[in-house]
């Protein structure tokens, strides 16, 4: 059988998410079960809910998870360099110099911008 | 032959989530669905031997790209009644079915395809570092430049107009 | 054997990283206490044996197990009951990467105690980060509540902001150790000295990093100064507002996983991890071996499990510490801090690193 250490990744999650499904199925199935309407309502500070959850939200938060895909890719470029950053040698540290600066510029728009400030 | 059991298991779960994915008529379902898929695929990576994609499998797309799409989907937060309806007859369950065989035949038939034996060669990751930066570097800068035009396109699109921004600034000098 | 052994070690380390949850709370609870000149909590016992009050935290399990679960209407159900799993498993499974003992053959087969070693390394604790913004998002979400989710959603914009600063801060420890793998860079961590007598551990070598990740992963872990999403006067009590009982504390299981799994990062990648400061592995064999035989190598690796999770004690207890020392930041503070102020600084860190090693090792 070739080994692979993702059989160990594997048995693990399987084991966790059993364990913690088993304590939410136990939590369940040991408590007492007392309904009443004022439990069932949506906890809103009182006010009669129409029962969903829509509102107007700032578009900020998807403006925030753009850039955190943009800057992930950016990290993960640079851990690959970091890996080989002594058999690369002055020479990666230029390219990815280069590679930062054009971002660089991109952060700097988005500074200039003022895209992530939160002032609402 | 575990190998093989173990990665049939995945891939048969991974076409139930993609399938998910498309019959679901939720979106925040048809992402959970696409998420667990993606992580079956990095699993599916890693018993193959692809250390670096596996694991970018999770970092970047199940945990940077479908957060933007969960966000997404919530920031718009369709109530469940005007989702278009989807309805599944048994013409589209057999015609499903049937197609799996067809597709099989004609890509052993006309395609030539063989089962690929499952050969796991650990790729390590300071050798893709190294073909990247030597042999694909005009590439790798070109990405940069990829980056930055979705950055500047991102701030477009959801940039507020001058028009109808709440002027704020005066007064909301919060506790410099 | 080899199975054998990776069984126990995982035992070992789901049984820690089980019983942090509940000391965590009580640690809180007293050193809480103990900043503000009071005692906390001591009166629970066990037959009358009040030992420092740990009998707290069995009775909050015991209670919190026993409490209704709440069933609200127009929740979403399937991820309402998901939602609190997301944060404990991948909490739990970032505890996995982490090695607690040295590489080492144990009755004749080769053993390293780390449960996944995967060629990935530590980047797996950001996949497992990076997936415990799910668990507070779709409970935000699916709670069916307003506030509930504007929390949820301010929550996990919050970590996803400070992830960043995560990896780009963890980048100078890969150029200065070259690998990923978390056992070589323990390794290379206790087998050399800077000046001649500082052990030559992460903290000393790349001390902006160190700072830096300290910060990001109060912010990752919602906790204080960065805990707005939870924080007791904000949103109600924002994505959690609609658990109850132990689905509740399911959350907080994870969130103190998470913070353990990171004080093990923090240990392994800056303070020597598993291995005493003027010791190595070798020597620690060399002086139990005459006395325990072949038991030696079991008890080596007793002594650096130890070593490990008291250095994870500590840096959990700077963790408290921190929680009741500093005010709450409010929400436009931490996102600007976490853009603003933590990425241009881990950026001007790996520039100055790459420039001093890229001097230092190729002239």
């Amino acid at each position: 059988m070739i080994y692979s250490p993702y059989y160990n990744v594997l048995v693990v999650f399987i084991a966790l998410i059993g364990i913690i499904t088993l304590i939410s199925l136990l939590a369940i199935f040991l408590g007492p079960k007392k309904e009443n309407q004022a439990k069932k309502e949506a906890y809103e500070c009182g006010i009669p809910s129409p029962h969903t959850a829509q509102q107007k939200l700032s578009v900020k938060f998807y403006l925030v998870a753009i850039l955190f895909i943009l800057f992930d890719i950016e990290v993960i470029f640079l851990y690959l360099w970091a890996l080989n950053f002594q058999e690369l040698g002055w020479f990666g540290i230029i390219e990815i110099f280069l590679f930062l600066g054009i971002l660089l510029v991109g952060y700097l728009y988005i500074l200039q911008t003022k895209a992530l400030d939160w002032e609402s | 032959m575990i190998m093989t059991v173990t990665l049939t298991i995945l891939c048969l779960l991974l076409i139930l989530c993609f399938v998910t994915t498309s019959i679901i008529p939720t979106p925040v379902g048809a992402c959970a669905s696409l998420i667990g898929g993606f992580l079956l695929l990095s699993f599916i990576y890693g018993f193959l031997g692809a250390h670096f994609a596996a694991v970018i499998q999770i970092i970047v797309y199940a945990g940077a790209i479908m957060v933007v799409f969960v966000f997404v989907v919530m920031l718009l937060n369709v109530p469940t009644q005007d989702l278009p309806k989807v309805k599944i007859s048994l013409a589209d369950i057999l015609s499903i079915l049937l197609s799996i065989p067809v597709l099989i035949l004609v890509s052993i038939k006309i395609l030539n395809w063989q089962a690929p034996m499952i050969d796991s060669q650990n790729v390590e990751m300071k050798d893709i570092a190294r073909k990247m930066f030597i042999d694909y570097l005009w590439p790798f800068e070109l990405i940069s430049f990829l980056l930055l035009t979705a950055l500047v396109a991102a701030i477009t699109v959801a940039h507020k107009n001058k028009g109808s921004r709440y002027m704020l600034k005066e007064g909301s000098d919060h506790g410099r | 054997m080899t199975i054998i052994f990776s069984i126990i070690v995982f035992a070992m380390v789901l049984i820690v990283g089980f019983h942090v949850a509940p000391l965590m709370t009580w640690v809180e609870r007293r050193q809480c206490a103990f900043i503000q000149r009071r005692v906390g909590p001591n009166r629970v016992g066990i037959f009358g044996f009040t030992l420092f009050g740990l009998g707290q935290p069995i009775a909050d399990a015991v209670k919190l197990l026993f409490k209704e679960d709440g069933n609200p209407s127009y929740v979403q159900p399937f991820f309402y009951f998901i939602a609190p799993l997301i944060p404990s498993v991948t909490g739990l499974a970032a505890l996995m990467v982490i090695p607690f003992g040295a590489q080492d053959t144990f009755f004749g087969t080769v053993f390293s105690p780390q449960v996944l070693s995967v060629g990935a390394g530590f980047l797996l604790f950001f996949a497992m980060s990076s997936m415990s913004v799910y668990g507070v998002t779709l409970a935000g979400w699916s709670s069916n509540n307003k506030y509930s989710l504007l929390g949820g959603l301010r929550a996990s914009a919050q970590m996803i902001s400070y992830e960043l600063g995560m990896g780009l801060s963890l980048i100078p420890i890969v150029l200065i150790y070259q690998t990923l793998d978390l056992q070589q860079i323990v390794y290379a961590q206790s087998h050399s000295y800077l000046f001649g007598f500082l052990p030559d551990w992460g903290i000393f070598r790349a001390p902006v990093s160190f700072f830096i990740f300290l910060i990001t992963i109060f912010a990752e872990t919602n906790r204080l100064p960065f805990d707005l999403a939870e924080g007791e006067a904000e949103l109600i009590a924002g994505f959690l507002v609609e658990y109850g009982g132990m689905r509740w504390s399911l959350f907080f299981l994870g969130e103190y996983a998470m913070m353990f799994a990171f004080s093990g990062l923090i240990s392994c990648l800056f303070l020597g991890g598993y291995s005493l400061p003027y010791l190595t592995h070798e020597s620690l064999i060399h002086i139990v071996q005459p006395i325990l035989g072949s038991f030696g190598s079991i008890a080596v690796f007793l002594i650096e499990f130890a070593t490990l999770i008291v250095k994870m004690s500590i840096i959990m207890l700077i963790f408290v510490q921190v929680r009741f020392t500093v005010p709450r930041f409010r929400y436009d503070q931490l996102m600007k801090l976490g853009w603003v102020t933590i990425l241009p600084l881990a950026l001007i860190n790996l520039f100055v690193t790459a420039l001093v090693l890229g001097y230092s090792s190729f002239k």
